[in-house]
């Protein structure tokens, strides 16, 4: 109990005092302005260091794209060359080139602007020019903005205290050829350190109840089933999970048909939650310390992801909501739809507006419904339906953490060093970038894991039948969040029926149930609704990426007859190829054209598997250093974990029909994450060498994804542009880090982590 | 030990429970209220080819294209729904069903939720038919449209529009205080449980 109360404490405390001290500094901007009323863009009175004006083509001001953004942003005297083309689509006939210059002005130390558009292509060209000597100085972003970002770029000395004027040229007559800038500023206005960290701020409040409503629902289902069926217990981790998640799929269908009846069971379902949490709460005091114990430090590392990953996605300046940050917010070049994708089904069916047509050329039917259902059961609680789906979204991404940490405690770690071996995902690129672009990538692994805990958990077959139809809801709702599930499970259970070949009548029975009641609904629906719903398996499997209603099987013949032994080989050397790292392939290539410079590794970590557990990959030269009285580790639940890693690549690399498209985000991110835990449990054989694995993993993190650049870079384009950082959003983002690293170092491993002891967690008596 | 054992735990956790429940009752609420704010043009659009559907108010200043929404059908599908918000309040409604001349078939209703809080458009609330032949009510209540050959722009008026609006009136308000109602029973009990949740030695 004193460790209970020690733990709340202390995680309670610090985080209490991050909330004061960012609430306090929210309101002294609020409650002073007068300091900076100089650069205060809100009241209209922005102090620009000179005027803009056209020197020639044809320049735009304002127009309604321009305006709402300019609204946002507070100025109101942004000149736009070539507005936009596409995106706002008026008053733009004829080539949109042109140039505008500023009057003249003395550079500072900084130079600060507003600015849009692509200033990487080379013939959009932002520079100063010397009024004297006429020499000019170009000034370059590091991405393409889509939209308004504020820039700052750093003044080399020999350039300070000209005079010059700035010019901005735009000759590409195309319409994604643009530039858009405000007139110059010589430092970022104070107000808009806090402009994402409203945002960050709006993400937390309207998710903060539909998040614990979530809980509600898992904790309050998860108590009623064990004490209709005590034989569950040892599920009761599944089951958390597993009861909103099959209550949203039924609210899925359930909004569909009325959107009203919809809401009024989302609005039932909660209360009833609320309301069973407090008659069952004697059920809860029963809970053992031991069982709180074990899962609450992975709960509180998962929260405390959820909040680290929402703010350093808002860590700089951006004028977009959190969907359209999330596309900008990591690469050179933007992320497609996907991360909309499922707010727009949650949001439609909320209002009643069909899902047909959907988006662009995709179907509905196309993509697994769950991440979009779990959000529409508790729609009904957000009032920023956007702010709130981001946040939510985040929050059930970093439930995968919690699934991770159960496999590893099933592998025989020892809880300290399972904390250890977590904070390897946590800190990693991709699951950051696809924990907070909030695609269902990530989600499926909460299911996934616990599924493979539950397997490899077992010296010997078991033959009952509540634990298969315990994996069985764990598979089908890991597939119904997303289908690159289903390849990685049948990694997994190929490399279980190698071990374990017998088929057993409780299997069957549990599969069947679970076809009928999670799989055939959907199916139902994909061939009734807005057939045939087969586009992913086409365009991965068949190669046959045209939008069309050939059925799959004819795709899957057609494709396999035309290809011959020699393509159909070098397509699966050029998949490995990528798996490991090289980009040499044509589709990667296009990649690597948009991701130059310093975005090249975080592309890598997003594309490659290879690259993206490079960090980690220490962790496998522990045995070098491991004692000989560590010898009585059990590993061998590791090499059937390491069996379906590798069963699960060979069937992705063979089945992926398309030639070197292996990338991380066509699959299952279920291969990082074994391939982090697998080193990750390596390490633990030498605790020193899982501190400094984990304590690298941490810095590659932090320097690549988490430090903003700070200092622009002269490079032979030009003078390059830092992010402007968010004061608010980087302190909660420390505060996050500086408490999973107490968390850590209070978890402290031993030698002793990873003996073959009893870890499983201890069922309630 | 139990997680519950000290008293100041059991009292915060429910205290916590208690807060999120009217938190909860709150959220919707105001989500179901504001849902309600604007009434909506639904269309379920059963046969069509692909064309254009329009609607227009009129809120004094007559039929103008800023006082207008309109929005594709998509041929393909066999079953469209489409969603056009109208102001919340307005005087008449014109609806131009289609840009092409071949016939249609859809279902039109004005409010928030098709088969709870709206009203039907009938055959007899058509009022004003330019470039159509007829209307005629089909299964389900269908409108089953025929244009005129060489038709460029059918449309026609919905009459009778502040008597539908003060009935929508009537069932918006029905509605939240059905809302309400259970949303009350729902606050008490959960504050009477958590009182005695208090209670418990």
């Amino acid at each position: 109990m004193k460790s209970q109360i020690h733990l709340f404490r202390a995680v309670t405390l610090p985080l209490v005092s991050i909330i004061l001290t960012a609430l306090s500094c929210s309101a002294e901007r609020s409650a002073d302005p007068e300091p900076d009323r100089s650069h205060a863009p809100y009241s209209g009175t922005v102090q620009f260091l000179s005027a803009l004006r056209t020197e020639s083509g044809t320049v735009h001001t304002g127009g309604t794209w321009a305006s709402t953004k300019l609204g946002a942003i507070g100025v109101d005297s942004m000149v736009f060359l070539n507005t936009l083309g596409e995106f706002n689509g008026v008053d733009a006939p004829g080539s949109h080139t042109g140039t505008i210059v500023s009057d003249p002005f003395v550079l500072g130390d900084t130079l600060v602007l507003y600015a849009g558009g692509n200033l990487r292509d080379d013939r959009i060209m932002l520079s100063a020019i010397d009024t004297v000597s006429g020499e000019s100085l170009r000034f370059v972003s590091l991405r393409k903005i889509d939209g308004i970002a504020l820039k700052r770029w750093s003044i080399p000395s020999p350039w300070k205290g000209k005079t010059i004027v700035l010019k901005a040229s735009d000759q590409n007559p195309s319409h994604s050829g643009w530039i858009g800038i405000s007139p110059p500023l010589s430092k970022v206005p104070t107000t808009h350190r806090f402009q994402s960290f409203h945002r960050l701020m709006a993400n937390g409040i309207h998710a903060l109840i539909p998040s614990i409503v979530l809980i509600l629902i898992g904790a309050s289902g998860t108590l009623l089933t064990l004490r209709v069926f005590p034989g569950m217990r040892e599920f009761g981790l599944l089951l958390f999970f597993a009861i909103p998640s099959s209550i949203g799929y039924a609210a899925f269908f359930i909004y569909i048909w009325s959107p009203l009846a919809g809401f009024f069971f989302s609005f039932s379902l909660a209360a009833a939650a609320g309301i069973l949490i407090l008659v069952q709460a004697k059920q809860i005091e029963k809970l053992p310390g031991e069982l709180i114990r074990q899962y609450l430090p992975a709960f509180c590392i998962a929260l405390l992801s959820a909040v680290l990953y929402s703010s350093l996605l808002h860590l700089n300046w951006n004028p977009h909501n959190s969907i359209v940050t999330a596309q900008e917010r990591f690469f050179a070049h933007v992320l497609p739809l996907d991360n909309f994708l499922p707010y727009t089904t949650m949001e439609r069916l909320f209002t009643g507006e069909g899902l047909k047509p959907f988006v662009m050329e995709w179907r509905s039917t196309d993509r697994p419904p769950l991440q979009a259902a779990i959000l529409l059961l508790v729609r009904p609680f957000m009032r920023d339906s956007i702010e709130g789906y981001q946040g939510v979204s985040v929050f059930i991404n970093c439930w995968a953490f919690i699934g991770v940490f159960y496999l590893l405690l099933r592998m025989g770690i020892q809880r300290n060093a399972s904390l250890w071996i977590l904070s390897l995902i946590v800190f990693s690129g991709t699951f950051f970038v696809n924990g907070a672009y909030v695609w269902p990538r990530v989600f499926p692994l909460v299911f996934l894991c616990i599924v493979i805990g539950m397997l490899i958990g077992e010296r010997q077959q078991r033959k009952d039948f509540p634990y298969w139809l315990s994996i069985g809801i764990g598979c089908a709702l890991s597939i119904l969040v997303h289908q690159g599930s289903a390849i990685a499970l049948a990694g997994v259970f190929g490399a279980y029926l190698i071990r374990h070949p017998r088929l057993l009548r409780s299997q069957i029975v549990a599969a069947t149930i679970v076809l009928a009641i999670w799989i055939l609904p959907w199916i139902v629906f994909q061939k009734t609704y807005d057939p045939p719903g087969n586009m992913l398996q086409k365009r991965f499997l068949a190669n046959h990426p045209e939008f069309d209603d050939v059925p799959f099987k004819d795709a899957l013949i057609h494709a396999y007859t035309n290809i011959t032994f020699n393509d159909w080989l070098s397509g699966r050397l050029a998949n490995i190829k990528v798996i490991i790292g090289d980009f040499r392939t044509d589709f990667c290539h296009f990649f690597l054209q948009i991701g130059r410079g310093s975005h090249l590794f975080r592309l890598g970590t997003f594309l490659s598997l290879g690259i993206a557990t490079l960090p980690a990959s220490i962790g496998f030269f522990a045995p070098l250093f491991r004692r000989r009285h560590g010898s009585s580790t059990d590993t061998r639940s590791w090499w059937f974990l390491a069996y379906m890693l590798i069963a699960g690549l060979a069937l992705w690399t063979i089945l992926l029909l398309p030639s070197g498209r292996t990338i991380i985000p066509h699959g299952s991110y279920l291969s990082p994450a074994i391939l982090l835990v697998l080193a990750g449990a390596v390490a633990s054989l030498h605790h020193r060498v899982l501190i400094i694995t984990a304590s690298f993993n941490f810095f590659s993190f932090a320097l690549i994804w988490g430090l903003p650049r700070l200092i622009s870079i002269q490079t032979k384009v030009g003078i390059e542009d830092t992010d402007v950082v968010d004061w608010g959003s980087m302190m909660i983002a420390v505060g996050a880090i500086v408490l999973i690293l107490w968390l850590l170092v209070s978890c402290h491993p031993t030698d002793d982590s990873s003996v073959n002891a009893p870890t499983t967690p201890t069922p309630c008596p | 030990m139990g997680l519950t054992a000290l008293k100041c735990t059991r009292i915060a956790g429910a205290a916590l429970v208690l807060l999120t429940v009217l938190a909860m009752l709150y959220l919707a609420h105001s989500t179901l209220k504001s849902n309600l704010r604007y009434p909506a043009l639904m269309v379920e659009v059963f046969e069509s080819h692909p064309t254009c559907i329009k609607s227009y108010w009129n809120t004094g200043n007559g039929w103008n294209e800023s006082e207008a929404s309109s929005k594709k059908i998509h041929g393909t599908y066999k079953f469209q729904a489409i969603r056009m918000q109208l102001p919340r309040r307005f005087q008449g409604l014109r609806i131009d069903p289609s840009e092409t001349c071949d016939p249609q078939e859809m279902r039109l209703h004005i409010g928030w939720f098709k088969d709870w809080a709206s009203i039907r458009i009938t055959p007899e609330r058509a009022t004003g038919l330019h470039q159509i032949q007829r209307i005629e009510q089909g299964d389900d209540g269908r409108l089953v449209f025929t244009f005129e050959p060489g038709c460029n722009d059918p449309h026609f008026i919905v009459s009778a529009i502040p008597e539908a609006l003060q009935l929508l009136e009537a069932k918006r308000i029905q509605l939240l205080t059905m809302f309400r109602v259970i949303a009350g029973i729902i606050a008490t009990l959960a504050t009477l449980l958590t009182l005695l949740s208090f209670r418990r030695p």
